[in-house]
């Protein structure tokens, strides 16, 4: 019989289980959310479910916030490398859609009306400062409006005083 | 309650509206559906290319990780952003226990 491993130092991810669900948006309706609010000419990716989750944005702030600030220090006590690495922005946006989504699943929800959107980060935000390079951001639409969130702070503004609005270059919805 | 009513009855407004959008393919804001050829390579920063001209897909550079140490790179900000417009304090945010569910592992 094989002995287990004496260590294991396994990465993982954990996300709130009590998502409020029963407020849907229709998939043509959300392109029409990203229609409105984005500057002209951004590609955004195509919508494969009928429905998705508006998103409580009180659960948002008392709930998913908290538990996203958790995760990224924890990721951050990992020391995992940032440059040209999986533990780049785009990395953690990823991992925020991944706890939205599995939050939804715990809730037997739709899929939650989320985005990673790249932009060119011209203004500061939510930490990180005017760098002038691409940069990875959150997009979730939520009872109270549409929300962009720096993922790895946790910050969050609505997408009307998000300061890089109209330098976002693409959005990821699947 | 007002506001969750008007956005919802928005958003199902201009479902309904804008109903010969194909979200199951590419788009475009402004214009809507747009066309992609099979296997052609979607880029964000395209510009026209002559015939034959090669197109270079550029690389998405990684921008500052807030969670490096500040002192390894000038432009990153440590992990104490207070934004505007963001109620709950980071110290609180981050001094709350651990989410109750783990789904995933």
């Amino acid at each position: 019989m094989l002995a287990p491993p004496a260590t294991r130092a396994d990465l993982s991810v954990s996300a709130p289980t009590d998502m409020p669900a029963g407020k849907t948006v229709k998939a043509e309706a959300f392109w029409q959310e990203f229609d409105r609010v984005l500057p002209p000419g951004v590609w955004v990716s195509p919508l494969e479910n009928q429905d998705y989750e508006v998103i409580s944005a009180k659960w948002m702030r008392r709930s998913f916030l908290p538990a996203l600030n958790h995760e990224m220090k924890a990721l951050w006590r990992r020391e995992i490398p940032a440059e040209n690495a999986a533990g780049n922005c785009n990395g953690f946006a990823l991992v925020c859609r991944l706890m939205l989504s599995l939050s939804a699943m715990a809730s037997h929800a739709r899929a939650p009306a989320t985005a990673t959107m790249i932009v060119r980060q011209e203004k500061p935000f939510g930490g990180l400062g005017a760098t002038m390079e691409k940069h990875c951001v959150a997009f979730v639409l939520t009872d109270e409006g549409p929300w962009v969130i720096e993922v790895q702070s946790g910050a969050y503004t609505k997408f009307n005083d998000y300061p890089n609005r109209d330098k976002i270059i693409l959005v990821s919805v699947h | 309650m007002k506001n969750i009513i008007a956005l919802l009855a928005g958003l199902a407004i201009a479902g309904t509206a804008f109903a010969q959008v194909d979200p199951t393919r590419p788009m475009v804001t402004g214009r809507g559906n747009v066309e992609v050829r099979p296997a052609r390579v979607i880029v964000t920063n395209q510009t026209k290319t002559n015939p034959g001209e090669t197109l270079v897909l550029e690389k998405f550079q990684v921008t500052g990780s807030l969670l490096r140490s500040p002192t390894k790179t000038s432009h990153d900000a440590p992990l104490t952003p207070a934004p505007a417009s963001r109620k709950p304090s980071p110290a609180k945010a981050t001094t709350t226990s651990a989410p109750g569910g783990r789904v995933a592992s």
